[in-house]
């Protein structure tokens, strides 16, 4: 962490020997207003409607110029492009009725079918529903840490007062058994048949050593 | 593809890990506002705001107000002071660490043509969303409980042989047993369950001691569009790269003088590291319905973080006439290894929303006054989920499932306010904020929150920038120094008194 601060220091002591465009003026504050340069001059104010419709100008000089030639002649510009194809109408898009091999048609809408080269199946607009088969997973821990945590009795009482004594007295702890013993103690309930085998998962760990097994050097 | 470039990210990270509990969840997701000084100053509400680098961590769209460049750097420092109370006791310690907050560069480039959109903005930054360094001790007087019935339970539970006991649990029950801090109980030849030495009767102090150190840090890439000054929509993808250490030391003492009680003392020492990568993704928009307001909807989702944790751990007792002194170590019992585990979390989405109203608007910085903001912030800490990262790990499994239905069951979602403004006098500025993060336990018995009030002032002129900041948090949580499943579980009242100082300095590009 202190190479860290170190870092801190050397970067702006470096950055504060960079020339800043607003040297001569004050900082600009992006949190009211940003500053920008104005735009380009000499460029088009509008250039995405003029490019968008200088196909529809000529088609309409063409027509005004001579309306019985080109009359028959219909709009490519028109039927191919994009622009007019708005896509969310139940009658498919206009590339779509064009090119009756496009696996992106639609199949269905509002009972009206219309072809599609694509079976349900393998179509990449089929919604793909699995279910995994149900698993049961055996651990050889009870994971008391964990279980731990459901316990909400608590008892923060410190060396013995008046109102702890009233709690001993008085109180519904069901584990008084276990609070008497001088030393705890925890017994196997009845049919438990004890395993070698037991643990070696403990808090998530592999809990069991690699080491050879020494056993516990007696008393 | 996807899953192979998460395991890339894993596998880069220099990591290891800590025993999986729900604690880990809530330490990778309950943060305190941070960034650069002026939002710390402000309370951290950030999320309608932008012009600001923190904005990548909180709404990615606040940046994208930016038509100009700058580079950031934001140094800090942290006071800590703790306060523990466990049973009646008061224990204090102070903890001071180097911290930082939001560094990085933004490149806001003006559209030069006028269409839909009037800009765009680009960032890179690195930013501590927490800082793990402190240290704690608490000790006091307990006629009620014993850590050795922990392990009691365990030994119990899993029906655990001699045999298990002593080999099978090297971080903990194995380490109880083998010092006779526990043993074996026979009745007729035949074992019946296992006794501990601790004579909890007559009583025990206890004491707990724990140095944590790491952070979690995250490096954001944001992108932000500006629509005609009107709408701002942004969103980054941020790599989370966290590291923690824990070195927990934990002791009991017989409280009487009697020597041939069998018990005199034990100590558990336990070191862990956790160190992981991950990546998630933060979206928002900020719009203005008229000049001067602001609203900001922001939704983070879960971070998807690869882990990798070690643990080492000892454990010394003393049983005087009945064993004597004796100490067994995780590394004599593995090969002077440490345990290692390997799994994934996904930290809790969250949602903001916000507002702000900014006095004069203007290009003339000497004209601009101030604004106020606030943020409301919804986080589902009860979504955390852990997995195994490896899929063929039945066992490991089957607890990453009990551990994620504990974590639902032990936290909940909370709501955090924050909210904060600033006078604005030519050159300089004064701030003020104030933050309140919401209790994430579902149990009301344990008391949790976080309180920061903050203030700071900034000066900008010649095209650079400083501002300086002080915050001063309340953090209320409680500390188990065990867990026990059959009798009453007990804790210590932490309260955590932080002083976090943080230098932002800027400069125009």
């Amino acid at each position: 962490m202190k190479n860290i601060f170190i870092l801190f220091i050397i970067l702006a002591v470096v950055i504060s020997g960079c020339s800043t465009a607003y040297k001569a003026s004050r900082t600009p504050d992006d949190v009211y207003y940003s500053p920008a340069p104005p735009a380009k001059p000499g460029v088009n104010e509008d250039r995405y409607d003029d490019y968008a419709s200088s196909g529809d100008d000529n088609y309409l000089r063409m027509k005004v110029r001579n309306r019985y030639q080109w009359n028959g002649i219909d709009d490519y510009n028109y039927w191919n492009d994009s622009r007019y194809d708005f896509g969310y109408s139940c009658t498919p898009s206009r590339s779509v009725l064009l090119n009756p091999y496009n696996p992106y048609m639609f199949t269905s809408c509002f009972g009206y079918n219309y072809y599609s080269p694509w079976s349900s199946w393998y179509s990449p607009f089929t919604t793909i529903v699995y279910y995994k088969n149900p698993q049961v997973y055996y651990g050889n821990t009870g994971k008391t840490n964990l279980t731990a945590y459901r316990n909400r009795n608590y008892n923060n009482a410190g060396r013995t007062s008046f109102g702890n004594l009233l709690k001993q007295t008085f109180g519904t702890n069901n584990n008084t058994s276990l609070n008497n013993n001088n030393n705890p103690s925890r017994s196997f309930s009845t049919n438990t048949t004890t395993s070698n085998t037991a643990g070696g998962r403990s808090g998530g760990y592999n809990s069991s050593g690699s080491s050879s097994s020494t056993p516990r050097p007696p008393r | 593809m996807k899953k192979n470039f998460l395991l890339l990210l894993m596998s880069s990270a220099a990591i290891y890990s800590t025993a999986q509990i729900p604690d880990d969840a809530l330490r990778n997701a309950w943060f305190l506002p941070g960034g650069t000084a002026r939002n710390i100053a402000i309370g951290g509400a950030m999320g309608s705001l932008g012009g600001d680098i923190t904005a990548n961590n909180i709404n990615p769209a606040g940046i994208g107000l930016f038509k100009t460049k700058e580079l950031v750097l934001s140094p800090g420092f942290m006071l800590n002071n703790n306060k523990l109370n466990y049973h009646g006791e008061e224990s204090v310690l102070k903890k001071n660490a180097f911290s930082y907050g939001a560094t990085g560069i933004i490149i806001g480039t003006p559209n030069p043509y006028k269409g839909v959109w009037t800009s765009s903005a680009f960032s890179v930054s690195v930013n501590q969303l927490a800082s793990f360094n402190n240290h704690t001790y608490y000790k006091g007087f307990n006629n009620n409980s014993s850590y050795s019935e922990q392990y009691l339970e365990e030994l119990v539970r899993d029906g655990a042989s001699p045999q298990a006991a002593e080999s099978n649990y090297i971080f903990g029950s194995s380490l109880a047993y083998r010092t006779y801090l526990i043993d074996s109980v026979n009745q007729n030849g035949q074992l019946t369950g296992y006794k501990s030495l601790v004579p909890v009767g007559t009583g025990i102090n206890q004491e707990r001691d724990e140095t944590t150190k790491g952070s979690y840090n995250e490096i954001s890439l944001a992108f932000a569009g500006n629509l005609q000054d009107k709408l701002y929509v942004g969103a980054s993808i941020n790599l989370p790269v966290v590291s923690y250490t824990r070195d927990l030391w934990f002791k009991e003492t017989d409280a009487t003088n009697d020597a041939n009680n069998n018990f005199d003392f034990s100590e558990f020492n336990e070191h862990t590291t956790s160190n992981g990568i991950g990546i998630n993704a933060k979206l928002g928009l900020i719009y203005k319905p008229q000049n001067n307001i602001r609203l900001g909807l922001a939704i983070h989702t879960p971070s998807y973080i690869g882990f990798k944790d070690r643990i080492r751990a000892d454990m010394t007792t003393n049983t005087e006439a009945y064993a004597g002194l004796r100490t067994s170590k995780s590394d004599d019992l593995n090969s002077g290894n440490p345990g290692e585990r390997n799994y994934s979390l996904l930290t809790p989405w969250r949602i903001i929303g916000s507002a702000s109203f900014v006095f004069n608007e203007v290009a003339d910085t000497r004209k601009q006054k101030g604004f106020i903001t606030a943020d409301l912030e919804y986080v589902n800490y009860r979504g955390a989920r852990f997995s195994t990262s490896n899929p063929d790990d039945l066992t490991g499994k089957d607890y990453y499932t009990s551990l994620n239905d504990i974590v639902k069951d032990y936290y909940k979602g909370a709501i955090n306010v924050r909210i904060g403004g600033e006078l604005k006098f030519d050159v300089l500025a004064v701030r003020l904020g104030g933050a309140y993060y919401g209790n994430p336990y579902s149990d009301k018995a344990l008391k949790a929150s976080r309180i920061m009030g903050s203030g700071g002032i900034g000066y900008r002129n010649h095209g650079y920038f400083i501002d300086l900041t002080y915050a001063q948090t309340i953090n209320k949580d409680v500390s188990f120094p065990y867990r026990l499943n059959d009798k009453p579980n007990t804790f210590a009242n932490w309260k955590n008194n932080r002083g976090n100082v943080v230098l932002t300095f800027g400069f125009k590009i």
